[in-house]
């Protein structure tokens, strides 16, 4: 409405070129430019007035939302540190569009397992930069999803985010090119455009390796579609569901997987705060055992998970792709060989080898972040 | 002291000296916030910590805020000489600024980040990509002063000019466009601004597709990696990015356009 008036205004004016309104001339002079205001000092000191005045403001507003934001969450808090009683709202914030690599939450709410452990569970979808530590942090919600280098990521920061469960054993991570790109291997990406979300970690290790020498690294939005359109581009992927995604749209792909180069953080890891592990152990202990049962039963069928992820996600995921997605989720959470009876559980001496990865490609973040600090297996049975 | 002073530089100290007081004011009242609310850096980083991270960056951020300063100035560049070619047709022609301006005006609203995807799609990861997205951000105000300039010319000089014969031509050359000069310089400041924030939004979408990399980029992996410290020093590499863009402009006007806009200068 206002952008309507705005033109009209615009465009009458270019009706009447001799607009009596607009008699600005060369000979008539008018200010032109903040910087000739700045010559004289009254304006400065009414400028400097109307700053101060926003900032108390702005300083009273922030005052008033953080101490009432806070003030609810201690509530919250206190409210059910007993046990959690029926309908404790716990929210829990996804690192992507909802996915067969979310499928255990949405099973287990599907299941009515959390309903059974006196949760009510509100799934928040993510995207492209999903802000699950801020969320965490600030206390939005109280579980995330997360890969394992992002734990290290956010410790890193002096954020206090704990691993709770693993739901991938292997990193699904992957590079998928077309078939005719040439392309066998990742050591074969040179001459390739590859669409990535900087910042990754696994691309760090990627270019210490030398694998993204010649690589022209640009923005990945989340879609399969560029790679579709061209056989120039490689994308980042996960081999759960962007393999299949792609072959739907009639091309055949290659599936590079990541993790062969020896870069395999857990992946689909629930994570929490270590402030709530410490204030309310029973909720995170009831939330993170029925999100592990909702696991087993996803892999064991995961129609109802996929039923409720299909109709979470908007983003053009299909019946199809969940199916092929969960069957990969079974390969990638229980790998054959994987000796662990226990779903999710998590190793330190992984842990400690993840650490250690990350503290090379990042020398000047060494030693920040302990490995046993990252994770527990407390709550899992 | 202050009597050895003229009283231009009196001036200039008591405004920089302003300036400076605000500063200080705003960095004390941020680094007040973050302690009063005990905020974890990852969420609101102290002044000092970004400036530490700015430090630590500084050779990354040196060369992504070059990178991102050429394609803004190219954009800029870009904007200014087809804006001025579509003002220059604008203020020829009544019916045809009754049928295109609409449509400039469209430039302006349609958002660029519903056509960023498609301007990839028709011209692909390169740095021609940036250079357009950063020129539709810059044009609209160009167009918009430049006509408005070479229109607002004084009715006795037209007369003046029409009494001589003049023909359009001559119109155009020695009357308009002199007299305009001031309203680009206008348009060109107001879109120096606007080229920084296009050429960030355009490192989003296609990434810098120089060898470095621009500050969109490097602004969209630090928030990967939650080094919000880094990425607010990042923001403030921008901001300085666009007054040293407006700053140039200013320079350009002031020492070589200085003949066609002393006038303005002085009164103002």
């Amino acid at each position: 409405m206002l952008l309507a008036m705005k033109a009209t205004i615009e465009f009458d004016f270019f009706l009447s070129p001799s607009a009596r309104g607009f008699p600005r001339s060369i000979d008539e002079g008018d200010t032109v430019g903040v910087f000739h205001s700045l010559g004289g000092c009254v304006p400065v000191i009414r400028v400097i007035a109307l700053t101060l005045g926003l900032v108390i403001l702005f300083m009273s507003g922030c005052g008033s939302s953080s101490t009432s934001s806070t003030s609810t969450g201690k509530k919250s808090a206190k409210s059910s540190t007993d046990t959690p009683t029926a309908g404790s709202p716990v929210a829990i914030q996804l690192n992507w569009y909802p996915e067969s690599e979310h499928g255990g939450v949405f099973q287990a709410e599907a299941d009515g397992g959390y309903q059974a452990a006196g949760l009510k569970v509100d799934i928040r979808p993510g995207g492209r930069s999903a802000p699950v530590a801020q969320e965490l942090a600030l206390g939005r919600v109280q579980f995330g999803f997360a890969n394992a280098d992002d734990v290290v990521v956010y410790r890193r920061q002096g954020l206090d985010v704990v691993a709770v469960l693993a739901a991938m054993q292997d990193n699904p991570r992957c590079i998928l090119v077309q078939e005719k790109s040439g392309a066998e291997s990742l050591n074969d990406l040179a001459g390739l455009t590859l669409q990535c979300q900087a910042g990754r970690p696994y691309l760090e290790f990627m270019r210490s390796k030398g694998l993204l020498d010649k690589v022209k690294e640009v923005p990945y939005f989340g879609s399969v579609a560029p790679l579709v359109a061209d056989p120039e581009i490689a994308i980042q992927g996960y081999s759960c569901a962007e393999p299949l995604l792609a072959e739907q749209e009639g091309v055949k792909v290659r599936v590079m997987m990541v993790s062969k180069l020896g870069w395999n953080p857990y992946s689909s890891v629930l994570i929490t705060t270590g402030k709530l592990i410490k204030e309310q152990p029973e909720l995170v202990g009831a939330f993170v055992k029925a999100t592990q049962a909702g696991w087993e039963s996803y892999l064991k069928d995961p129609t109802k998970g996929n039923a409720d992820i299909l109709a979470a996600n908007d983003h053009g995921m299909t019946a199809d792709v969940l199916k092929y997605g969960s069957e990969q989720m079974r390969i990638l959470a229980m790998p054959p060989g994987d000796q662990s009876k226990v779903f999710g559980r998590m190793s330190l001496k992984r842990w400690i080898g993840l650490v250690e990865q990350m503290d090379a490609l990042d020398p000047s973040q060494a030693k920040v972040v302990k490995p046993e600090d990252c994770f527990t297996d407390k709550f899992l049975e | 002291m202050t009597a050895v002073l003229s009283s231009r530089q009196r001036e200039m100290l008591v405004s920089v000296s302003l300036v400076a007081a605000v500063a200080c004011i705003l960095l004390g009242v941020w680094e007040f916030i973050v302690w009063k609310f005990e905020l974890p850096k990852a969420l609101l980083p102290t002044p000092r910590q970004c400036w530490n991270a700015a430090v630590l960056e500084r050779g990354a951020l040196f060369r992504a805020t070059i990178s991102t300063g050429f394609a803004a100035f190219s954009g800029l560049l870009v904007a200014v000489a087809a804006g001025y070619g579509l003002a220059v047709i604008f203020s020829q022609s009544r019916s045809l600024r009754l049928a295109l301006f609409p449509y400039v005006i469209l430039l302006q609203t349609v958002p660029i980040v519903a056509i960023a995807p498609l301007l990839i799609v028709w011209s692909g990861y390169t740095f021609r990509t940036v250079l357009i997205v950063t020129a539709i951000v810059c044009l609209f105000p160009i167009v918009n002063s430049v006509t408005g300039g070479l229109l607002s010319t004084k009715q006795d000089t037209n007369d003046l000019f029409r009494l001589y014969g003049a023909g359009r031509w001559k119109r155009l050359l020695h009357l308009q466009i002199p007299s305009s000069v001031n309203h680009l310089m206008l348009g060109t400041k107001t879109s120096s601004g606007l080229a920084v924030i296009g050429a960030i939004v355009a490192e989003f979408f296609v990434g810098n597709s120089t060898s470095y990399d621009g500050l969109g980029t490097l602004m969209t992996g630090w928030a990967n990696l939650l080094k919000t410290d880094a990425l607010v020093s990042a923001v403030f590499a921008s901001a300085m990015l666009g007054i040293v863009l407006f700053g140039t402009v200013h320079l350009i006007s002031a020492v070589f356009l200085r003949r066609w806009t002393k006038f303005a200068s002085t009164a103002g």
